[in-house]
Order: structure tokens, then sequence, then C-alpha cells
């Protein structure tokens, strides 16, 4: 058992509240991604886990004790830092086997831990070397294994790959897909990289000024977000948003935009709505509903286009074609989407279902 | 820069020039000590630059069991100030450099003060607590005093530095499992050599140069530290000074911070700048 639970865990730094009541129970075993815009509190987030932040409100209990008072050491946490915070002075060996030598482990195991570790890291070859002679990848590879050797059945990332360049995040991030995969320890990952989320996550957090946006898979959180910042947050490019107007008629509902009605299945809500469809939801030319659109710029991306339209009253808007339409900028076009793909949310930017779903 | 040939050789022979006038400045006191300390007699009072190479001052000094002592009281004042005032501080700068409580800053301003008063106006002050304490004409007095002016000035810098380590480097090690004790003297203590070295090295330079207090608190010749012991050194009869021999002592007090300078020449400049560019 080494699940973590927040019960409606509050920071406050002096009068100013970080962390507004968060709720949240991470089950053993699991790939848990913190994610929202920076300065909404993933980082203290983490560090209330880790014990680095006093909790003023609230409670953490790990393994269904509580963790509230518990200093860090007691935890049985390891950590992974983003500037990675090797010990300047001490060899990799020695940095991979500080925590154990501190924990007065026999020197005997704490050799075998070491080399165990950095064989899997595929660090073996360079224990001899102090931080400062290893590329960013392999410091980080380092920082990992000063995690690994502990054995402890928590870990935290807080943006580990965030100082590497993009061909070494993709390596490392399926490095540390496998390390989750063998070690299968629960682990809470922070990031601001959406594919870092949607490709490690089993569930993702969604944080928005302290507070809980949003929690489910990746898939729960691209196909149906349950509200306005969590559609725009999740995918890229950004979902597009249409600002329009929901009625009831009878048996039906009616959505007008600036350029046209749309009749959709009944819904309880009636008023100010924003449409949201995703970039590769926008049909070029056809669709369940269709606006008329002029062409801006298309931006070929090799296997697929980004085409930027105008549409209604001068808004624009982004799809995402396959490879390269025949189109030019300042052609006039159709674009349309399926009502399936499309998301409605009221006016508080809550996401609306029709009745009955 | 781009600079012709005749440009960029008086932009050399400029600059050879300029360190030659500053080098005579400052070693030309240091030159006529040693070449002082080695004539004897009445060749003292000729002015001649070159030497005689006569070590018979050197040899009385040597054989003068006080001075010998004052040396060696020296060293032992002067180390046991290194050692102190640097383990007070170490823990003093990690308290105000990591640790976040009430009242820090005033407390910094406090030593900065304190480092600011000049020696003579502690002077009476001083001597009544060292009465009080009883440590009048012992070691000490001296140690006693010296930390006055060495500690404050080590807990600035040293507190600076830490300040300037990466504060992840300490939360590692709190998950890590290290007790505050144990990140101060695995992690922190190695990352600050060059901090140490320079504050030491100054704490002992100052206390064994210290003259004021030295001449104050101790009454007695055997307790002696070498600046006084110098001042006091008489010739054999009371119309004849000993140049020479205070000379040829001044040089054997000299040469060990010279030699400690240079080795540790390196370290000096990284702890200064480091403490100084982050302050
Ligand atoms: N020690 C502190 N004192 C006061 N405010 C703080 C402190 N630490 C963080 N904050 C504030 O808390 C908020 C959340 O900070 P946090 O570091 O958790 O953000 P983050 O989501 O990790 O952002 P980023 O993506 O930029 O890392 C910020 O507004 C920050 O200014
Ligand atoms: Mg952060």
């Amino acid at each position: 058992m080494s699940g973590i639970d927040l019960i409606n865990v509050v920071k406050r730094f002096g009068a100013l509240t970080v962390i507004d009541g968060v709720d949240l129970a991470i089950a053993e075993g699991e790939f848990v991604v913190f994610v929202g815009p920076s300065g909404c509190g993933k980082s203290t987030l983490l560090r209330m886990i880790a014990g680095l932040e006093e909790i003023s409100d609230g409670e953490l209990r790990i393994a269904g004790s509580r963790m509230n008072e518990t200093p860090p050491a007691k935890r049985n946490i390891a950590m992974v830092f983003q500037s990675y915070a090797l010990y300047p002075h001490m060899n990799v060996e020695r940095n991979l086997g500080f925590a154990l030598e501190t924990a007065r482990l026999p020197a005997a195991e704490i050799r075998e831990r070491v080399t165990k570790a950095a064989k899997f890291l595929k660090i073996d070859h360079l224990l001899d070397r102090r931080p400062a002679q290893l590329s960013g990848g392999q410091q980080q590879r380092v920082a990992i294994g000063r995690a690994l050797v502990r054995q402890q059945k928590l870990f935290l990332f807080d943006e580990p790959l965030s100082n590497l360049d993009a061909d070494l995040r993709m390596e490392m991030r399926v490095e540390i897909a496998r390390i989750h995969r063998e070690v299968k320890a629960t682990t809470v990952y922070v990031t601001h990289d959406q594919m870092e989320a949607m490709t490690l996550a089993d569930r993702i957090v969604v944080l928005k000024d302290g507070r809980i946006a949003q929690v489910g898979t990746p898939m729960e959180l691209y196909e149906r977000p349950a509200n306005r910042f969590v559609a725009g947050f999740i995918g890229s490019p950004r979902m597009n948003f249409l600002p329009g107007m929901l009625v009831r008629e009878g048996e039906e509902s009616v959505l007008s935009l600036a350029g046209g009605r749309h009749r959709l299945s009944a819904h309880d809500y009636a008023g100010d709505v924003s449409l949201g469809i995703r970039p590769e939801d926008l049909i070029l030319g056809g669709g369940d509903a269709t606006l008329e659109a002029e062409v801006l710029l298309v931006e070929p991306l090799g296997g697929e286009s980004l085409v930027h339209l105008n549409v209604g009253d001068g808004r624009s808007i982004v799809a995402k074609a396959q490879g390269r339409p025949e189109i030019r900028p300042g052609a006039t076009t159709v674009v349309g989407w399926n009502h399936t793909r499309a998301h409605l949310f009221d006016k508080d930017e809550r996401a609306l279902n029709p009745r009955g779903a | 820069m781009v600079r012709s040939a005749t440009g960029r050789r008086l932009h050399r022979i400029a600059i050879y020039g300029l360190f030659a006038v500053v080098a005579l400045y400052t070693l030309f006191p240091f030159y006529w000590m040693i070449a002082s300390s080695l004539k004897s007699g009445q060749a003292i009072f000729d002015v001649t630059f070159l030497p005689d190479l006569k070590f018979n001052n050197y040899e009385a000094i040597l054989s003068d069991g006080v001075f010998l002592r004052s040396l060696l009281n020296s060293l032992i004042v002067a180390a046991s100030v290194v050692a102190l005032s640097l383990g007070l501080a170490i823990a003093a700068a990690y308290a105000l450099g990591r640790i976040d409580f009430r009242g820090r800053s005033p407390i910094m301003f406090l030593f900065l003060a304190v480092s600011m008063f000049p020696q003579i106006a502690l002077l009476s002050g001083l001597f009544e607590m060292i009465r009080w304490l009883g440590l009048y004409n012992t070691l000490g007095s001296l140690i006693f005093a010296y930390m006055i002016f060495t500690l404050p000035f080590n807990i600035w810098v040293l507190t600076t530095f830490m300040r300037s380590l990466p504060r992840q480097i300490e939360e590692a090690a709190i998950m890590d499992g290290c007790s505050p004790l144990r990140i101060v003297r695995c992690i922190f203590l190695p990352m600050m050599g060059p901090a140490l070295i320079s504050t030491g090295l100054l704490a002992f330079i100052a206390s064994w140069n210290e003259f004021l207090f030295a001449l104050t608190f101790i009454l007695t010749d055997e307790n002696r530290t070498v600046p006084v012991a110098i001042a006091l050194i008489s010739g054999s009869s009371r119309y004849e000074f000993p140049y020479g021999a205070i000379m040829a002592a001044s040089t054997i007090v000299t040469v060990p911070l010279i030699v400690m300078a240079l080795l540790f020449q390196k370290y000096i400049v990284s702890g200064l700048t480091a403490g100084a560019v982050k302050g």
C-alpha cells in the first residue's frame, strides 16, 4: 500500500493562497502527472507531498497514514529535481550511494545497489566522473539513479526533462516510462509539456490557480474536457472557440453563431455559450455543420498542414488537414465539423452535454 | 582590439612600466626589511641597497628564548582564533543563510556594525570583560578579543556564500535523509572550501599581526605574542637600538604569512569574489 491521499489540502504563503483546497486520491503504482500554466502551484503541491513545504490546512496521507507532520526523510519518498541537484564535489558513484550511506547501509550492499542502478540506467561507465564532467542527459540519469537506488515506493519528479533538448527529452521520456513499467513505484510527475503528460500519465491532473480543474486519463481529458480551461489547455494546437447563443426550440436546441444557425439535440441550458472544436476535428469543405471561411495562411508541417481561417465576424480559427490542401490564402472555402466532435461550454465555462447524455 | 605593431609594443611597455611602479611601491619595504636583517652591527646605518648576507641577527634572535616563546604563543592564538571563529561562523552562517526566522536581517546588520567599531573604542570595555572572566594575562584573553573582529567578518562572508549555494541541492540532501548537521558537514563544507580557506586565512593574518590588544591584555613576557615581543626587543645597552634584530624577527614572522598566501592564493580570490558578487 503506497497510495497518496490529498484531503482538502491548502497552502498559504502569508496572505497569499497558492493551493486552494485540493482533493485527490492517487492509487498505488499509478503514474499521475500534474500540468497547468506557470505559477498555478504544481511545484508547491509536489513539494507538500515531499515534505519540503508545510501543509497549511487539510491532510496528506501516504499509505493510509497522516503525514502532515512527518519529516521528508521519513516519508519514504525519492525525488528528482529540475536542476538535477547533484552533489558537485562527489563522483557519480558517491552521488548514487549517498542516501544509502546516510542510512548506514553496509558498504557491500551500497555497492551492489549502485552498480545495479547504474547498469539499469546505462551510466555504469561514468561512475568515477564528477557531475561537471557529464552531459545534461547523463546528469539527468544520475539524478534518476539517485532516486532509484533508494528503492522507495514513491517517486516525485519536478519538471525533470525541461533542461534537455528535444531529442534527449524524447529519449528520457521513454526511459522514464520504462522505469515506471519495471519498478512500478507510485509516481507524481510535474511538467508543462503536454506530450510528456499525454504519453506518461495514467491520469492527468490539470491545475489552475491552485485548484484542480479536472482529473482524468489523457483520453478523457482530450475527449471530454470538463471545462473550457482544460479544453484549451490539453491538445496542440489549441482548441478553437467560437462565441454563440443556445436557444431551446421544442425538442431541439438551436446554436446560433456569427456565420449560421445549427440544430442540435436538446440541451437543458439556454443562453450564451462558446463552441469548441479541435483543429483536427475541423473538416475543410464538409461536416454536419458548416461555416463560410476565408483562408488566411497555410502552414505545411510535412505529413499535415495547419490552415488558418477567418470565419464569421473576423474570428480566426485553425484547422488541421492531411497532406497539403489545394487552397491559397485569400480564397473562400467552407469549413465544417461533426456534432459528436464539438464541445459546448456555458457562460461559466463548464462543459454542456445534451439532455440525457 | 586591433593595433599596429608599434602601438602594441608601446602598449606592452606601458603595462610593464606600470607594473614595475606598483611592484616597487609595494615590495620595497619588504625588501628593505630583509636587506637590513642581513646586515650586521653598524652597517645597518649605511644606505646600501645590497644586503651583506650576514646571518648574525638571525642567530641572535633565534637563540632568544623569549622570542621563540612568543612565536609559539602567536601560533597558538592565531590557530585557535581560526578554528573557533570558523566553527562558530559556519554554524551561524547556516542559520542566517538557510533558515527563515524573524530578526535575521537586524542580526546581519548588527554583525556589520560591530565589525566597523574602531578597535580602540572597544579596549576599555573589553578589558573589564577579560578581567571579569579571569583571562587577564593569558592567551585566552587574546583569543577572546580577536574573535570580536574575526567572527563578524567570517559570518558575513560565509553567510553570503552559503546563500549562493543552490537550494535544490540542500533539498535533495534532505530527501536523501540527511540531518542539518550532515548537510553542513558533507554537502556545504566541501562546496564552501574556497570561502573557508580565505576567511580562515584572513582571520589568521589579523590575529597574527594584532598589536594593540596584545599589548594591553598581556602583562608578562612569557605570554606575549610576536608583534609586541618584537616591539619590546632591546639592545645590549639602553643606548643601542637593535634594528638588525628587529628586522630579522620581522622577516621570520612575515615569511609564514607569505608562504600561506601563495599556497592558497587561488582560493582566496575565488572565495572572496564568490561572497562579493552574490552579496
Ligand atoms: N516561498 C514562497 N513564498 C511566496 N510565494 C511563493 C513561494 N513559493 C511559491 N510561491 C508562489 O506560489 C505560486 C505557485 O508556485 P509554484 O512554484 O508551485 O508554481 P508552478 O506551478 O510550479 O509554476 P512553474 O510551472 O513556473 O514551475 C506562485 O505564484 C509563486 O509565486
Ligand atoms: Mg514549478
